[in-house]
């Protein structure tokens, strides 16, 4: 059995084996990913304006041209304008939305886990009673709602989304602040007489660090598939600055002469959320004991 | 204090001070007492962790509690330094109540050291040890008078080399990381050190070395012990006096030596004879003693009239804690109450 294992080893590459083996292999994958879309969103310059409507936009019926036209790879829209063009303009201002939107949920979140973790009594019950408020409010429609009141365009957005999405991560840190606040080393810092604050300074957070680096990437994920629904439903970034939600509306209606336009800021949506998961995904199992091989990894 | 470092076995308390438990309080009137609990009660829901318990920790002793888990050994520990308030009855610093502001608690705390039971745990994992010695000094504003010197000296005082200013907790094994909770115990130089269970963890070949640190560092430093512990043998090494704890309540207490070559309580007397230890005393016991079945007490009973292998018709009646020579004894068959009937 021993010598069938040997013997197979060989004959793998080394690519197969830092797929398979390697526990940073989807985190490495999804920063890739992610560089890539950041550096096509830096680059939308280079790809021309993504206003500019070409003469040669249209075809002889006056449809948008498909993937491959001459000097429109990724095609045109209904008025002849460069998809590739919009589509890296795009991209600009959605990762800005998910990135601003993704700070300010996760500090939100982050501050009120905290304080209510640590200080418990009143300010525990009314600071988690409000995020169960938040938590419980369906996504869409209240994110609607709030979007008519706040106002369209960037700052719109990252207000709704943080608004929408910080009770999660309040959540989530609150628990673990708990979870920490019973360890013994904790306890063994009341008992020599630490200020609180610096309990909480030095023994709860640094024990946060990496889920909130987990959390933050998920985060990340939901931040952008809302916030380019929003947009695709007619809050947030408005027409004619080009954003992948209502890149997806506004080629809707030419779904059936011309799907590109739908499926390509559809995947451009889905390849940052996925690049987003694949890094939250190598990161908790970059955790020490994900670390560790069982006799099933080998 | 007065005792060398070298008597490991069996200290007796010859002319010491009466180590004082009662449950009226009345006989810990000793004016020295660094920490005094009075007739302290400490509830969970229904269940009562400490009830009703009174005792004196005196400067430079070793006061040995025994008990099996669950009977509020480690609620006493927590409630000794702070991590619990009593439901009722009083604790008292140097004679005074516990302060109730946590300012005051923090004044309270910088006196009395703790060494908890699970050395793993006590560390924080991403604390170096100087963060982790040196933390009660920075806490109480020392650092800046020579704490890292002072940090130095812990460690090598409880036998680490000085190198290991810098390393983390995971870098030991047990034993080494029990010696770096000890040194943090004694950063802020206390009367009065908790041990909650220190050895329990350990291997057996490094509980001997952890008990005689802790046996000679009393010698150099004249630390009070609150030694708290399930195992009888290692607490009858290091204590000067003894308290049997059964369900939160003190059934004996008194002098080590009285305690274990004489138990009187029939609890006592049960887990003396548990006790696997080579000493020629023990033999004396006989065979171990098989205790019943734990079933619930009727309130104002004896509480450990079900498992009792001695129980009697009055034992329906909560026997009082009463002194019966040198030691203090809760139970109808020794201190007469209704016994032989």
């Amino acid at each position: 059995m021993a010598a069938v294992l040997l013997q197979s080893e060989p004959t793998e590459t080394f690519a197969d084996r830092r797929f398979r083996f390697h526990p940073r292999a989807a985190l490495l994958a999804g920063l890739i990913l992610l560089g890539a879309l950041i550096v096509f969103a830096l680059l939308a310059p280079l790809f021309g304006s993504p206003y500019r409507v070409f003469a040669d936009g249209l075809n002889a019926q006056g449809l948008p041209l498909g993937l491959g036209a001459p000097g429109h790879l990724l095609g045109t829209d209904e008025i002849g304008r460069d998809m590739l063009a919009r589509l890296a303009s795009a991209g600009r201002i959605d990762l800005e939305m998910t990135f601003i939107a993704d700070i300010t949920s996760m500090g939100l979140g982050i501050v009120v886990g905290l304080v209510a973790g640590f200080y418990r009594g009143l300010v525990e019950q009314v600071l988690m009673r409000i995020t169960d408020v938040f938590l419980s409010v369906p996504t869409i429609v209240s994110g609607l709602a709030l979007a008519s009141v706040v106002g369209e365009g960037l700052t719109g957005i990252v207000v709704v989304v943080t608004a929408l999405y910080w009770a999660w991560t309040a959540r989530v840190i609150y628990g673990e602040v708990l979870r920490l606040r019973s360890r013994v080393f904790v306890e063994a810092a009341v008992a020599a007489g630490v200020p609180r604050m610096t309990i909480l300074r030095r023994h709860i957070v640094p024990h946060l660090s990496s889920l909130m680096l987990v959390l933050s990437a998920l985060n990340a994920a939901s931040v952008v598939s809302i916030g380019a629904g929003l947009s695709y439903l007619g809050a947030g970034v408005q027409l004619p600055r080009p954003e992948w939600g209502n890149m997806l509306e506004e080629g809707e209606n030419a779904l059936g002469y011309a799907p590109h336009l739908v499926v390509e800021p559809l995947v451009m949506i889905i390849l940052t959320v996925l690049a987003f998961m694949l890094i939250s995904e190598g990161l908790t199992n970059r955790g020490p004991t994900a670390r560790e091989k069982t006799w099933l990894d080998k | 204090m007065t005792r060398p470092a070298t008597a490991l076995p069996a200290p007796h308390a010859e002319g010491s001070p009466r180590f004082a438990a009662g449950p009226s309080g009345d006989a810990t009137a000793s004016p020295r007492a660094i920490v005094k609990l009075v007739k302290v009660t400490k509830r969970f829901g229904a269940t009562r962790a400490v009830d009703d318990l009174s005792l004196s920790l005196l400067p430079g002793r070793t006061l040995g509690m025994v008990g099996e888990s669950g009977c509020g050994k480690s609620t006493v520990a927590r409630l000794v330094v702070g991590l619990e308030r009593p439901t009722s009855g009083e604790l008292q610093y140097e004679g005074r109540p516990y302060p109730r502001s946590d300012r005051g608690m923090r004044r309270v705390r910088r006196h009395i050291g703790m060494v908890f039971q699970d050395p793993y745990e006590a560390l924080d994992p991403r604390c170096t040890l100087r963060q982790i010695v040196g933390e009660p000094l920075m806490a109480h504003g020392l650092w800046r008078d020579g704490g890292l010197e002072r940090v130095r000296t812990l460690l090598d005082a409880v036998g680490l080399p000085k190198a290991a200013l810098d390393s983390r907790p995971s870098h030991y094994s047990g034993g080494g990381r029990q010696r770096v909770g000890i040194a943090r115990a004694l950063a802020l130089d206390p009367a009065l050190v908790v041990c909650d269970e220190p050895t329990s963890a350990l291997d057996v070949s490094i509980q001997a070395q952890i008990i005689n640190l802790l046996l000679q560092l009393q010698a150099v430093r004249g630390l009070a012990y609150l030694f708290i512990s399930h195992d009888l043998d290692v607490v009858r090494r290091v204590s000067d006096e003894v308290v049997v704890i059964y369900a939160g309540a003190i059934m004996e207490s008194g002098p080590t030596t009285a305690i274990t070559t004489e138990p009187k309580h029939p609890y006592t007397r049960a887990l003396l004879s548990g006790v696997t230890g080579t000493m020629p005393d023990q033999r004396k016991l006989g065979s171990r003693i098989r205790l019943n079945e734990e079933r619930p007490v009727p309130t104002g009973a004896c509480p450990f009239a079900s498992r009792c292998p001695e129980v009697h018709r009055a034992c329906v009646k909560r026997p009082p804690l009463l002194a019966v020579g040198d030691r203090l004894v809760a139970c109808h068959l020794v201190t007469g109450g209704g016994a032989g009937t």
